[in-house]
């Protein structure tokens, strides 16, 4: 079966909008607006998500005493940690409980992509939560798929597995499409910032990567999460890493392997602090 | 008794384990120095700090053939993940991949 883009995007309805609050973060960031201030004023709108921040946050202030404020928990752990807890409860509360597919390994495998692009983003001096950001969102093309067409995607997933075949060469073949077009495309019509929309389109385009920053990063992280092991699947194969990308993000892995130890802590404490 | 150096997270380690490198905050200053033996309430700072990674001294009592099964299946996993053709910069990711996961059992 092949399907098109626009096929897909007129079914986009399926999946939950992204909640407001992710919106307005992702928004401020673009327009460099990332104070504490707003990041209150945003966060404030929305009690469910208040209520998921203080708990995660009471959850990484182990000893501290009773986090009870927005702004508390920022003054404890500050501006940026708060910022990417609010992003990743929100997105994934809302998409947890909507999806059949295996949504656990998806939040997993996205969180440690973030995490992973967060730290190839910081090493080249770009946008880290934009790359954060980014790297949580980047594969959710794979979710519109597989709620739109869940027994072609069944077929995708088997197709793989049978081949050991990477996924977007899978959804090539059988669907005509991959799950990073897939995705640009929801991003876009979703109205998130350009930086995440190109990211998430870009993140398999190998040699063919456009010149987009925060994409270069997700590319990387996505690659270098996948050797780190961090969903742990068992027949996990990683993909083929664009030396382009490495170049422009000025990786060098013999040097950036020094941060493998923090990369993996960061992952592990994101486990804990999201309840993954 | 032997011992060897793991770098964990400060909610991964129990009280009473020395620090095998000092642990350092975010602008670089000495928050605890080499040697101290970590107590809950050293640890509860190092976690409200977003202090992620902390390297301790562990007692190690695996034989030496145990630390060469460790190894293998460490270089093992590498090899699976790392599976196939690829460009240039995966194969050099790999090699730094293994290095790093050979250093973390050794």
């Amino acid at each position: 079966m092949k399907i098109s883009l626009e096929q897909l995007l007129t079914q986009a309805d399926v999946l939950p909008t992204l909640p407001q609050v992710v919106h307005r973060i992702l928004h401020a960031l673009a327009n460099e607006r990332a104070d504490t201030d707003t990041l209150v004023d945003h966060v404030a709108g929305d009690p469910a998500v208040v209520a998921r921040v203080l708990a995660a946050a009471n959850a990484s202030a182990v000893g501290a005493g009773h986090v009870d404020s927005i702004r508390q928990a920022i003054l404890l752990l500050g501006l940026d940690r708060v910022r990417t807890i609010t992003l990743a409860t929100a997105i994934i509360d809302r998409f947890r409980p909507t999806s059949h597919y295996d949504a656990q390994h998806l939040w997993l495998h996205s969180v440690g992509v973030a995490v992973c692009s967060q730290a190839v983003a910081q090493h080249a001096e770009l946008d880290a939560d934009m790359a954060y950001a980014a790297g949580l969102l980047h594969d959710i093309g794979q979710l519109l798929l597989f709620t739109v067409v869940p027994q072609h995607y069944e077929a995708v997933l088997r197709l793989k597995r049978e081949r050991d075949i990477c996924i977007v060469d899978a959804e090539r073949e059988v669907l005509g499409i991959d799950h990073a077009l897939v995705g640009g495309a929801l991003a876009k019509h979703w109205r998130l910032p350009l930086p995440i929309v190109d990211a998430i389109a870009a993140h398999h385009a190998g040699e063919t990567v456009p010149d987009t920053e925060i994409g270069d990063a997700v590319h990387v992280g996505e690659v270098l999460s996948h050797g780190l092991d961090l969903g742990a699947s068992p027949n996990d194969l990683v993909p083929d890493l664009s030396e382009l990308a490495c170049a422009r993000v000025g990786i060098n892995w013999r040097e950036f392997s020094s941060h493998f130890a923090e990369i993996e802590a960061r992952f592990a404490v994101a486990r804990l602090v999201l309840g993954l | 008794m032997k011992v060897r150096t793991v770098c964990l997270t400060p909610w991964h380690v129990a009280p009473g384990i020395p620090l095998a490198k000092a642990a350092l905050q975010r602008n670089g200053n000495v928050l605890l120095a080499a040697g101290t033996l970590l107590t809950e309430a050293h640890l509860n700072q190092l976690r409200e700090r977003g202090i992620d990674l902390i390297c301790v001294e562990l007692p190690d009592h695996r034989s030496p053939e145990a630390v060469a099964q460790d190894i293998a299946d460490a270089e093992a996993r590498v090899s699976h993940l790392f599976r196939g053709p690829g460009s240039l910069a995966r194969e050099e990711l790999g090699e730094a991949m293994m290095a790093f996961r050979h250093d973390g059992v050794s």
